[in-house]
């Protein structure tokens, strides 16, 4: 530490030299900012003195004061999202003010808003960097249709991609940021609150998927803003975590003036409105004259027993039950070929939508908060409060969440700034157990009968043998009995100070700390569900888990101009960072009725600890020269070394970037074309990394407990193999575009092509189990291309008095390939064999042995004969002798859709009426459709039970049939190929309807000042050609590649009532 | 435009390069000191290298073994053996467990209920030989060094005899150094070894065992399991001659951790497996008993032994009940009742029945019988020594004493008495030892050294509990799939699971 206290010293040590020199004389500048169209105040608007750190923000009247102001003459720059920005000179005189006044007009380009850089603690204007930033103002977005901090991120930014894990309340996304770059590590993008690094880590107690989010626990009315540093051409200076990208959040702040009061209300409900597959059962009649009623209930047997009321099949009863069952691939058959059939009688039951068994009830929401905002000079405060919970369609699971904020911004002085931060966010989350797992409502009523059995809607407590209707056992309200809860408490507080001692030189530290603690808790009561096992006896898991993140940097930059035309602005700085997981896990079985603690348990009693840590530090340099403000060229290099490695064999990490940006159209030579009012170049180079995870570089053992000779006995055994050689890995990008403003700038346009490699890319190799050592280790062995475009299109289409209208349309296309996953390393298989890591390929796509099939005699039926491999589709590779091999497997597709595009529309109509619409389309990828795959397969081995449609189901289509006989015949290998579904989709995610209160009700209410109330609904239709429950859900959340539906809960719709009032 | 002077800013700028130049040094400092960390609940390699670690490593080495042989309350070598044999039956959706009692393995690369027990038996054997080289280097600091060494090496023997009952005939066998830090790129990739080279290999380790401890009943027991393997039943028999009939080796269970759960009672009372009987067995159309519930105590065709309807004392049961698939049903098998109940991995039992076998290879049916019924005549003072928590019920509690009445010499009158004799052989065994981890062995050798054809001693024709299927062709386990794409001196095809 004492090393680290060194730097920073030095570090401010030199930055403070030149500030030995005396300030000269200072002013005051202060005016007003309205917009040129109606007059209205702008609030909220940037004003800074170009070419210097000093500036002001301006109130709710659009009024502004910079105060400390060298006395001279200043170039002052006004910058507002939605407005172009404008400039204008002021002269100012030792312990005068000067006066400056603004009128702004829309604009539909970015180019003038500013990025803070979360390392330097820098401000830097779109314009002057050469890459493609994604912006999200979510202060200004519809709040009634975002439930939570990913719907901000969906479909919103061009290269952003979320993937749904379900539609559990609480469930979480993976982000991916123009694809994936790493194998065998994370691929989410770094998160920075306010320059804190926060988690988004995931763990706690599995309940078979369903996994959640730390990235919303962030409370979206907190938030101002987010850039979306898509990559190491934007991120490089974020060192050895940043290869994936870095989300930049910053929230709300104070603004000079009287105090604002903002509070809402809202309130919704959900629904699921999916569609769920039937169970079938096609039978044929063994005892002529027989009818469907009669195989309900065994006659002879009473009927009082569940399993007495199942298919009356030979299967289960002999021949002489008067029914069999007649499978599409019987009914195939030509007449009189060994084992045709003809179904003579056919059934079938949806559990979702009838009454008596549907699991489903509406969910609903609510939430409401209310904050304060305002300040003076010489300091401005936040604070909010707000309370959100949400109940979900299934039972039981449910989350309530508390948020509280406070910001405060201060001025010391004429020459320093500092920013205190500190956020609370505690949440109970009730998880339901889903996808995996048995007591999946799900799985439960998927696998289920054909028909409606007497008892299956009932919790039929202690029969022997099982529940009615149910595969596995527990009846679909079971979950009840159990709790998996996860309780968070949640602080991210921040402290950043600037000081300018000088025009040219600004000095920034910043430290934060993001802590969590966070209980998962699971448990079942002894005596409530006598199936067996720990749930006769009751059982309770607890996993204590606490994280912190500590992040600190410290910089110094300073603004030179050494020539007229030229500015020069160089930072010099370092940083430490520090990540910390500790959990304690208890388990232990047959607890006393009503007990919460591991402590009541008799039997079965485990004790475990975690505790992993990771330090970074960095040191980095960064040079930025502008020049006439139309020319922008900027370097850095960052180095870092980290904890991950192998103390004395990695050394550091170097992190080069470079960029340019050419404001092109500002130029005396640039065609002035009616249309084209601005246009930019831009290109981008850089370098960040991937830091290895804890343990990955050492080989380390761990203590188990033995019984030998009736005493318990601790033995030491290998529990992680590691790689003393392991280096960062590393990505290189390089991105180029164009960006263009025309008619007035009232549309824009961006382009962007980006092409980025993994080196060294940190591979979970497997270990040949004949060595004895543990399953996996990581090494620097393969390299991964993403390459992409992005395009973005804003159009101000209608800007009048009455009705206004503002079109975004973004699009990405994305190709993902594993370049080479090194030496001797085999293609890697996750997801049960589905996926797989193969060299050529996107990274976890799919692959399967392929089928086809030919209905010849056209009777929309499929026999075994029917179906086939489908050689052609076959994959050849090179071996290693340079000769070519055939393999009896085919690339079916990736997981990460390969185009995306995003339409939102924000209709206004007579001010006060808005109307916003948020659509997506995603293509190109295929979903795995397990839930599908397990039930036919698993169905078709149960003749107690129904039938997928593709097994009995005459009108079946026939690519489910063959996609059954493939998965089911020996002779195709159990292949999924016929599941691997393409998963392109267009959801309407998002419409709003927002009808403002218009001027001067408010104040005729008295203290009122502004109203709007807001109807929006989200998730509200899908239009996709994927057959299973939903094309994006995902079983495996918590996974950097697993993609699958399996028994996943699918999104809810849902419909909120929203009223804001400000006072 | 800016406003600012440049010519101060000129003259600042040689000041932030001074005062950069005085910075950078700093950075340069010792950056992997400032980000070390600590975990003091894991251990580098470096310091087990002590003599008090020791014990714990051999400790280590046995409990990898012992993992891999009777589970860490999870599927290993005594449930894989079982289902792929006829003394489970399968009674969950897990198709690797469906596909072990089918006989119809799954692919590798889809893994297989045997993977993680093949991957602890070699750890063991990993763990053993670094536990040896740290026995040797801190010898003078040991209570019972010796003590070690013949423990290490007993328990490396029972791996190569566990993996040549399991798994095909083609185990490969690498290796690290047994010193220093553990560096995957030193890794010496082994050649395959076959069944019988398997057996060949435990034997030296076994023999090392008892030159340093004579009175290693274990050791013996391995010995002669593997002279038996191999057919060399005069020299099994030779090296159980010292064993007693009251020895016992247990896999010690415990509720201490879930981990240290009596597996196949813990997969049991999940219903992930039935107490199996009379699997197999031809009919002309579909299964040979009803769907699930086999309880036909007089199926001829069967392969599979009459374990429940045979209501014999040494394989008490309960049931039926809803296995974890509850449209199945499942019996317990009650001689694991808790997950507590210890596994005998060797045997006075058994090594008396090994010197039945030899006795029955040399011709010797009246020692072959003598050996078999004095066992049976001490039934209810052995068995309670085997399975110290057995419960009697079939499935209702017997009362009075455990009896097993003595048998007479099957051969005596039979048109096949050798065929008569050799049954009732392996039966007893099977009985005995239901549930140890010894059926799959024995199904093999029935094939492999009697000549028997697959499909009349393991369990055949159409699968009870799938209708529509057949039983297919696999007596042993595949070495998992990571072996086959990481390890260059593997071939498969020398690994087959058909061939016994």
């Amino acid at each position: 530490m004492k090393r680290i206290v060194g730097i920073v010293v030095a570090l401010l040590a030199f930055a403070f030299l030149p500030a030995s020199v005396m300030a000269q004389g200072s002013g005051t500048i202060s005016g007003r900012v309205i917009d040129q169209a109606t007059q209205a105040p702008v609030q909220a608007a940037q004003v800074v003195i170009v070419g210097t750190q000093r500036g002001a923000m301006t109130d709710q009247d659009g009024r502004y004061t910079i105060t400390g102001v060298p006395a001279g003459t200043h170039e002052l720059r006004v910058r507002r999202v939605g407005y172009g920005s404008t400039t204008q000179s002021v002269t100012v005189s030792d312990g005068g003010t000067a006066t400056a006044e603004f009128s702004l007009a829309t604009s539909a380009t970015r180019l003038e808003e500013v990025v803070v850089n979360a390392v330097t603690g820098q401000e830097q204007r779109r314009v002057e960097n050469g890459t493609n930033t994604g912006f999200i103002g979510v202060a200004d977005l519809p709040k009634g249709p975002i439930t939570k901090m990913a719907d901000v991120l969906q479909g919103r930014v061009a290269g952003v991609t979320l993937q749904s894990v379900g539609g559990a309340t609480g469930s979480g996304q993976r982000v991916r940021i123009r694809g994936a770059n790493s194998i065998s590590l994370s691929n989410e993008p770094l998160l920075y609150v306010d320059g804190v690094l926060v988690s988004n880590g995931k763990g706690g107690i599995s309940v078979g998927g369903g996994d959640y989010s730390r990235l919303n626990d962030l409370n979206v009315e907190e938030i101002e803003d987010i850039e979306v540093l898509k990559g190491p051409a934007a991120s490089a200076i974020y060192g050895s975590a940043a290869a994936n990208g870095v989300l930049l959040i910053t929230t709300k702040k104070g603004r000079v003036g009287a105090p604002v009061w903002r509070a809402y209300a809202e309130v919704g409900q959900t629904k699921d409105k999916n569609d769920y597959p039937l169970n079938f059962a096609a039978l044929r009649r063994t005892v002529p004259g027989s009818t469907t009623e009669e195989f309900y209930c065994l006659p002879a047997s009473g009927c009082d027993n569940p399993f007495d009321w199942v298919l009356f099949t030979t299967a289960l009863f002999g021949p002489s039950a008067p029914f069999a069952t007649c499978h599409n691939y019987q009914a195939a058959l030509a007449a009189g070929t060994a084992g045709a059939c003809t179904q003579d009688e056919v059934i079938s039951f949806d559990f979702f939508r009838d009454d008596r068994t549907s699991p489903f009830v509406s969910g609903s929401r609510d939430k409401l908060g209310i904050g304060v905002s305002g300040g003076g000079d010489a300091l401005t405060y936040f604070i909010s409060g707000d309370r959100e919970a949400e109940n979900g369609v299934l039972r039981p699971n449910n989350l309530e969440r508390v948020s509280l904020r406070s910001n405060l911004n201060a001025r010391i002085g004429g020459s320093a700034t500092a920013a205190v931060t500190a956020a609370y966010i505690t949440s109970k989350h009730r998880r339901l157990g889903s996808d995996n797992n048995i007591f999946s409502p799900l799985i439960i009523g998927l696998t289920g009968p054909a028909q409606y059995l007497p008892g299956m809607e009932t919790d039929t407590v202690g029969v022997a043998v099982g529940r009615a209707g149910s595969l596995f056992g527990p009846n679909y309200l079971d979950n009840q009995n159990f709790f998996a809860d996860q309780f968070v408490d949640r602080f991210i507080i921040g402290a950043n100070t600037n000081v300018t001692p000088r025009t040219w030189l600004r000095l920034n530290a910043n430290a934060g700390l993001d802590y969590y603690g966070r209980s998962d808790e699971q448990g079942l009561d002894p005596n409530i569900l006598p199936i067996g096992g720990e749930f006769d006896v009751g059982f309770r898991d607890v996993f204590r888990s606490n994280n912190y993140e500590w992040t600190s940097h410290a910089s110094a930059t300073g603004t030179f101009n050494p020539l007229t035309s030229l500015i020069s602005t160089t930072t010099l700085g370092g940083s430490f960072g520090r990540s910390l997981f500790q959990q304690v896990e208890c388990f232990g079985q047959a607890i006393p009725a009503g007990t919460k603690s591991c402590a009541a348990a008799t039997t079965q009693f485990a004790v475990d600890e975690t505790r992993e840590e990771l330090k970074t530090i960095g040191a980095f340099l960064r040079q930025e020269l502008a020049f006439a403000d139309r020319v922008f060229l900027s370097g850095s290099l960052r180095a870092d070394n980290n904890s991950g490695l192998v103390r004395d064999v990695s050394g550091l990490s170097y992190y080069p970037s470079l960029n340019a940006s050419w404001l092109m159209s500002d130029e005396s030579f640039f065609p002035r074309a009616g249309f084209l009012s601005q246009f930019r170049l831009r290109a981008a180079w850089g370098r960040a990394g991937t830091r290895p995870g804890y343990g990955q570089a050492e080989s380390l053992f761990g203590s188990r407990a033995i019984q030998r000779v009736g005493a318990e006995t601790p033995a030491l055994i290998l529990t992680g193999t590691g790689n003393p050689a392991l280096k960062v890995e590393k990505t290189t990008e390089l991105e180029g575009g164009f960006d263009l403003g025309m008619f007035d700038n009232r549309v824009s346009a961006e382009f962007t092509a980006y092409t980025r490699s993994s080196k060294d890319a940190l591979i979970q190799r497997k270990l040949a189990p004949s060595t004895g050592l543990t399953a996996n280790v990581f090494q620097n062995l393969g390299e991964i291309e993403n390459s992409g475009t992005e395009m973005g299109l804003n159009i101000q289409a209608i800007q009048s008095e009455r009705v206004g209208l503002d079109i975004r349309f973004t699009a990405s296309t994305l190709k993902n390939r594993i370049v080479e996953l090194g030496e001797d390393i085999a293609p890697i298989q996750i997801n049960r064999g589905r996926q797989q890591h193969r060299e050529g390929f996107s990274a976890g796509g799919y692959f399967a042995l392929p089928i086809k099939y030919n209905d010849a005699n056209g009777d929309g039926k499929l026999s075994v004969a029917e179906v086939s491999v489908d050689t052609s589709k076959f994959l050849i590779v090179r071996n290693e002798a340079g000769g070519l091999d055939t393999l009896r497997l085919a690339f079916v597709g990736p997981l990460l859709p390969t185009n995306t595009q995003g339409l939102s529309m924000n209709l206004t109509l007579f001010k006060n009426l808005t109307i916003s619409s948020l659509f997506e389309r995603r293509g190109g990828n295929k979903q795995m459709n397990e839930t599908e795959y397990f039930r036919c397969r698993t169905q078709h081995s149960n003749p107690f039970f129904g039938f997928c449609g593709a097994i009995s189901n005459p009108n079946a289509s026939l690519a489910s049939q063959a996609a059954f006989i493939g998965s089911q015949f020996a002779q195709f290998g159990a292949t999924p190929y016929g599941y691997m579904e393409d998963a392109s989709f267009v959801k309407f995610r998002e419409l709003a309807v927002r009808f403002g209160v218009p001027e001067g009700v408010g104040s005729r209410a008295g203290f009122l000042s502004g109203a709007a109330i807001t109807l929006s609904g989200r998730n509200l239709k899908t239009w996709t050609d994927y057959t299973g429950l939903d094309p994006e859900i995902n079983e495996g959340g918590g996974n950097a590649f697993t993609q699958a539906e399996f028994n996943t809960q699918p999104p809810v719709r849902t419909f909120n009532l929203r009223l804001d009032l400000k006072f | 435009m800016n406003h600012i002077s440049a010519k101060r800013g000129l003259r600042a700028f040689p000041r932030l390069l001074l005062a950069g130049a005085f910075a950078l040094p700093l950075v340069g400092c010792d950056t992997d000191e400032i980000v070390r960390v600590e975990n003091p609940e894991e251990l580098g390699p470096g310091a087990t290298v002590n003599a008090d670690a020791v014990p714990a490593l051999v400790a280590g080495a046995v409990r990898q073994f012992e993992g891999g042989y009777s589970g860490l309350g999870d599927d290993a070598f005594v449930s894989a053996s079982g289902v792929i044999t006829d003394e489970f039956a399968w009674g969950d959706s897990f198709t690797t467990r469906f596909a072990a009692d089918r006989r119809t393995i799954q692919l590798p690369v889809l893994g297989n209920i045997s993977d993680v027990a093949f991957s602890r038996l070699q750890q063991s054997r990993m763990l053993a030989a670094r536990a040896s080289a740290l026995v040797d280097q801190f010898e003078a600091d040991l209570d019972d060094p010796d003590g070690m060494r013949s423990q290490l090496s007993t328990t490396e023997g029972y791996v190569y005899v566990t993996l040549s009952e399991g798994w095909c005939g083609g185990v490969p066998f690498s290796n690290v150094p047994p010193t220093g830090d553990i560096d995957p790129s030193q890794i010496e990739y082994g050649p395959a070894l076959t069944t019988a080279a398997m057996n060949e290999a435990a034997l030296p380790l076994f023999d090392a065992a008892i030159a340093l401890d004579p009175t290693h009943e274990l050791a013996m027991v391995g010995k002669a399991r593997a002279l038996l393997n191999l057919g060399r039943y005069n020299e099994a028999e030779a090296a159980v001659i010292d064993v007693g009939d009251t020895f016992v080796y247990h896999i010690e269970h415990s509720t201490n951790t879930s981990a240290q759960n009596n597996a196949l009672s813990s997969l049991i009372d999940n219903g992930r497996y039935a107490l199996a009987n009379l699997e197999g067995g031809t009919t002309a159309t579909g299964a040979a008993l009803s769907p699930d519930i086999n309880t036909d105590a007089s199926n001829a065709t069967a392969e599979g032994l009459n374990f429940r309807s045979a209501q014999d004392p040494r394989i008490p049961y309960v049931g039926p009940f809803a296995c974890f698939t509850t449209s199945r049903r499942c019996w317990t098998y009650n001689n694991y009742p808790t997950f507590t109940a210890d596994v005998p991995l060797a045997s006075g039992v058994e090594a008396r029945l090994i010197e039945a076998e030899a006795a029955m290879q040399r011709g010797d049916f009246v020692t072959m019988m003598a050996k078999i019924n004095a066992l049976r005549a001490q039934a209810s003072a052995l068995l309670p020594l085997l399975y110290p928590e057995q419960r009697q019920t079939f499935p209702a509690p017997t009362s009075g004493a455990v009896s097993l009445a003595p048998l007479t010499d099957p051969g005596i009158g039979s048109l096949d008495p050798v065929t008569a004799r050799r049954n009732l052989l392996f039966r007893e065994r099977a009985f005995w030892m239901f549930g140890t981890g010894h059926r799959q062995g024995d199904l093999r050798r029935l094939v492999r050294v009697y000549g028997l054809p697959p499909d009349s001693v393991f369990p055949s024709g159409p699968y009870f509990r799938a209708a529509g299927t057949n039983y297919g062709t696999d007596v042993a386990y595949p070495v998992p799939f990571t072996e086959e794409t990481n390890n260059p001196e593997f071939d498969r095809a020398a690994c087959l699971t058909s061939d016994a």
